[in-house]
């Protein structure tokens, strides 16, 4: 057995912490604190709303277990505002650290993540995070996990569905100029390659864009047959799908990523919706018993239906991962509990199957979704093979 | 490349687009027109009452994290708004205005911006964060003409624009009121001295910009639906149309706000989506550099 | 004289103890924060405090800098000892470029072309990926070296923040006190009157441009050599609000105030925190309250309670100017 320094550090470090807070470690019933920042205020706040949902529902769901945590320790939530700026972010992050955290969940925009990057990087706690962008978990963190699909998935999902089940070679992309929006696009640009297509339109808008008639008559005398759009915010999407239809595109078909299947979305959009299909990270009503239970217990207590997308099902799913590693390993050490989450294999969440890959993906598949009278239903489930 | 159908169909979502700017516009126009300062905050006067509306309109409506039924009918609620948006406005000029209205126009611009950003996260704070949506008076059908689509609510739009502008150039050169409102713009000093009770007719012109900025929202929140952020940016454009139309003149925002509306359409067409925001400030720039006072306005060097 | 000179020498002294004193690393990176933000908003003192235009692009100049430092560093590999230089002579640079027609404009035209301007900057961040790696923005920011130390933590950072913020309060204090400085001052109070003296009042105005511009390269460069990872999102119009609410809040003819006004507000929402989901609108309403009740900024309300502060006589108030009530009207 060959001691690194690492691991001599890493037992020094837990050493000191036994004698300095004895109970943290040993004491039965003591709360395990997780930090999380979910962008509270700004113009990013239906995120940080949801995420702060999926957060208290998820404590509560581990709260009220049997055993709760492991040694009957529940889980105590410490919120920060991470804002919708990345220098905030990176301060609320440092406020968190110095509260005795011993994980961060949050958070899910991949530039947020990218400031965050080298504090966490010295922080070495695990770092459960929803940002999509391929290239999260290619920053060379150990410590960092993905609860949801990234971009490539979903990208080549829609691609594969729109070119070999619908037989649509010309596709044009609609994204928002945002890093969501882009990195999406730019999948979807790879995921046509392997078709050897091209895409024969791609229109970016920016921010709060209220009219989108350039962008789609753009992709429409592009001879686009299939529009597959990259859109984060919701009320984006309802725009855009009043105007898809106010200005008679319904023959093109519309292909959507995870926002626009969004509740808010859909019930905006109303008819204008029907028969657009949507990327998903679970669907209502047609998942595993898992996603079944959270959705109804969810409703119970919010009185509406958590987000399939971006939102509250991956929040949830990350502190349920953490509670259950935690309870595996008995410990809650930083450095112990981020070799564990690496270990995770087959774990069943909202989102499906959790599996870590090599770069700290856990979850590997995604659904297609038909949407209409404002609901989803399933078309296929496409997974991805570790 | 030239795509007459296309083309026209853009000119006409450019007009539709382009009255709301031109809506906006008038609103910030009175308030700078009576006391020389521009009213950051005015994007946040169409997004407010569109929050009030649907709070009172929709059948329930999570409201300080409690569901509430009110389902007023249309009208009353239209009605309601306006009511609370006047209060509103008196609230807003005593408070955010009348302290500093000697100060010069710095610490008014920075106290609307106070404003601005405390009703965004007041509208947060009592209606959280999901996109709410507003019903059209038109069900969500879609108008067409050939080749040419348009809603419903596009027509109404452009349609209470042509009124309020009529009645503001009514209300200007025909009845005491309005005299009173221009005289009070025109020289301040001399207002007073003729025996205009100037704080009262820049008060009135308050209450009269946050009400157009009302009307804008409720015309505007079936097509956009309601979040905090739903005024910035077509304030932001709003403010550019003003000027280049010839900051302070009425005739000049409405050209201003058409004009961009349908050039950043046509740009976006034909040169590129990506840089359609930044066409409405080209122009902007542009009209600044080469003829400062706009295109209607007069009096170039007392701009410059 | 000296009295001040003491006091802001005893001020530097004790602020330099501050990474020593706090170990929160939260603290730390709030307060090499504040003090970036303080040489921005120096930078727009120059401008509007000192010459009265009014710029609402400098958010637009801090991103500029701090790409320009970070591509510098990262596709060169420079030092960035020589790339922030260059960064801040870059973004003067554009500055000039812009500010030259712009400055025939004043007040609220020369607000909204720098509006136009900086949308535009940003739209060019998101939009140029070749250049700039688009939203998704760039990583891998070197941090600067002394020697053998790297200086990547918030305490040793905090010494190249804080020798920066000397640097401009120095170079601002010696703009203020020059020639310069007063043709500056003239065409604030009186630019008609300014220009009868002989004063070339563009050119004037535009070197406090370029002024501004350089400063605002300059806090770029710091932040992106901090954070070690940029993107356009935080270059946006309401970073320039903030600026300005910074700056006028603090006292905008003064540079203790642009000082002052930059670590106060960057302080007073991490301090508001508590309040949970009202912070930002409480931090929205004191802004108005601040503006109503410090009608001198911070510094005015502390020269009012402590007037043997300032020895000299009252100066003219700054940006008191009649607001030009007889002009633009038409309908």
């Amino acid at each position: 057995m060959s001691v690194t320094r690492r691991t001599i550090l890493a037992g020094a470090a837990a050493g000191t912490a036994t004698l300095a807070f004895p109970n943290v470690v040993l004491g039965k019933g003591e709360p395990i604190r997780v930090g999380t920042i979910p962008p509270i205020t700004g113009p990013q706040a239906l995120n940080g709303e949801e995420e702060v949902e999926g957060a208290q529902y998820a404590a509560e769901e581990i709260n009220s277990r049997p055993g709760k945590c492991f040694d009957d320790r529940p889980i105590e939530l410490v919120i920060e505002d991470a804002t919708s700026d990345n220098q905030a972010a990176v301060g609320a992050l440092n406020k968190l650290l110095g509260e005795n955290v011993v994980a961060v969940v949050q958070p899910v925009l991949s530039t947020q993540i990218q400031a965050m990057a080298p504090v966490m990087q010295k922080a070495g706690l695990p770092w459960m995070t929803g940002g999509t962008a391929v290239k999260n978990t290619q920053l060379g963190l150990r410590n960092l996990f993905r609860c949801r699909a990234s971009d490539a998935i979903t990208a080549h999902g829609l691609v594969d569905f729109a070119v070999k089940e619908k037989g649509l070679k010309k596709i044009g992309i609609l994204h928002a100029s945002e890093a969501f929006g882009v990195g999406g696009a730019d999948q979807v640009e790879t995921a046509l390659k392997t078709y050897n297509l091209k895409a024969v339109a791609r229109e970016g808008f920016p921010a709060n864009t209220k009219d989108f008639t350039p962008e789609l008559l753009k992709i429409k005398s592009a001879g686009a047959e299939a529009i597959i759009a990259y859109v984060q915010n919701p009320s984006d999407s309802a725009v855009i799908l009043d105007q898809y239809k106010s200005l008679n595109l319904t023959s093109i078909a519309f292909i959507g990523s995870p926002a626009v299947g969004n509740p808010t979305a859909l019930n905006t959009a109303k008819t204008a919706a029907d028969g657009i299909y949507v990327a998903q990270d679970f669907i209502i009503g047609f998942n595993s018993n898992v996603a079944t239970k959270f959705i109804t217990n969810f409703y119970r207590k919010y009185h509406k239906q958590p987000d399939v997308g971006t939102g509250q099902g991956w929040t949830r799913d990350a502190f349920l991962l953490l509670a259950d590693t935690y309870k595996r390993i008995g410990t809650t050490d930083p450095a112990k509990t981020v070799e564990a989450l690496h270990q995770t294999k087959h774990w069943e969440g909202v989102l499906g199957d959790f599996t870590c890959d090599t770069e700290g993906n856990l979850v590997h598949n995604m659904s297609i979704g038909l949407v209409k009278s404002s609901k989803v239903s399933l078309v296929k489930t496409v997974k991805v093979t570790v | 490349m030239f795509d007459p159908s296309a083309t026209l169909q853009l000119i006409v979502s450019g007009l539709a687009m382009g009255s709301i700017y031109a809506l906006v516009a008038l609103g910030f126009i009175l308030i700078y027109n009576a006391v020389g300062v521009v009213n950051f905050a005015q994007g946040d006067f169409v997004m407010f009452p569109s929050y009030i509306a649907v709070s009172f309109v929709l059948p329930s409506v999570i409201v300080f994290g409690t569901v509430v039924h009110w389902q007023l009918p249309l009208i009353a609620t239209y009605l309601l708004v306006l009511i609370l948006m006047a209060a509103f406005g008196l609230l807003f000029n005593r408070i955010a205005y009348y302290p500093l209205r000697d100060r010069g126009w710095l610490p008014v611009v920075i106290s609307t911006i106070g404003v601005s950003i405390f009703l965004r996260n007041l509208a947060q704070l009592i209606w959280g964060s999901q996109p709410i949506v507003f019903p059209s008076l038109f069900g969500d059908a879609s108008l067409s003409a050939g080749n040419l689509h348009f809603r419903p609510q596009d027509l109404l739009i452009l349609g209470v624009a042509g009124i309020l502008i009529v009645f503001q150039y009514g209300l200007f050169e025909w009845t005491s009121l309005g005299k009173q409102m221009r005289a009070t713009a025109q020289d301040r000093a001399t207002a007073q001295l003729l025996g205009i009770r100037v704080d009262r007719i820049v008060a009135i012109t308050f209450i009269y910009s946050v009400l157009l900025g009302a009307i804008a929202g409720l015309l505007v929140s079936p097509i956009f639906t309601v979040t905090k952020e739903m005024g910035g940016l077509i304030s932001l454009k709003a403010f550019a149309a003003s000027i280049v139309g010839g900051f302070g003149s009425i005739p000049g925002a409405i050209i201003g706000g058409l004009l961009i509306g349908v050039v950043e359409n046509l740009g976006g067409f034909y040169i590129s989506t990506a840089y359609k925001d930044a066409i409405a400030f080209v122009i902007l720039i542009a009209v600044l550099l080469i003829r400062p006072s706009g295109l209607f306005g007069e009096r170039v060097s007392e701009k410059a | 004289m000296n009295r001040r000179a003491l006091a802001v020498a005893v001020a530097a002294i004790l602020l330099a103890a501050f990474p020593l004193v706090v170990k929160s690393q939260y603290i730390l990176q709030v307060g090499d924060s504040a003090i970036i933000y303080a040489v921005a908003v120096i930078g727009l003192g120059i401008l509007l405090g000192f010459t009265g235009q009014m710029s609402l692009a400098q958010a637009a100049f801090f991103g500029i800098g701090a790409y320009a430092s970070a591509l510098l560093s990262i596709s060169f590999g420079w030092s960035p000892w020589v790339t922030i230089p260059l960064a801040v002579a870059f973004t003067a640079l554009v500055g000039a470029l812009v500010g030259w027609p712009c400055l025939r404009l004043s007040g609220h035209y020369l607000a909204l072309a720098t509006i136009g301007f900086g949308i535009i900057v940003q739209l060019f961040l998101i939009n140029d990926k070749g250049l700039t790696n688009g939203p998704d923005g760039l990583t891998g920011i070197p941090p600067p070296k002394l020697g053998p130390l790297t200086l990547d933590t918030y305490q040793t950072y905090f010494y190249v923040v804080y020798g920066a913020l000397l640097l401009s309060i120095y170079v601002a204090w010696r703009v203020k006190h020059s020639r310069i400085g007063r043709a500056l001052e003239a065409i604030r109070e009186n630019e008609i009157a300014a220009q009868a003296m002989g004063i070339d009042t563009t050119r004037y105005k535009v070197l406090a441009f370029v002024l501004a511009s350089a400063f605002g390269g300059l806090g770029g460069a710091l932040i992106a050599h901090m954070t070690r990872f940029i993107s356009p999102d935080s270059y946006s119009f309401d970073q320039s609000v903030v600026f300005l609410v910074m700056l006028v809040i603090g006292g905008s003819s003064t540079i203790t105030g642009a000082v002052t006004g930059a670590i106060l507000l960057t302080f007073l929402p991490e301090v508001l925190r508590p309040l949970k989901d009202s912070y930002i609108m409480v931090y929205g309403a004191a802004v108005i309250v601040m503006v109503i009740f410090m009608p001198d900024g911070l510094i005015g309300l502390v020269k009012r309670f402590a007037p043997s502060f300032e020895p000299s006589p009252p100066r003219p108030q700054a940006l008191r100017a009649p607001v030009p009530r007889t002009a633009d009207t038409a309908s």
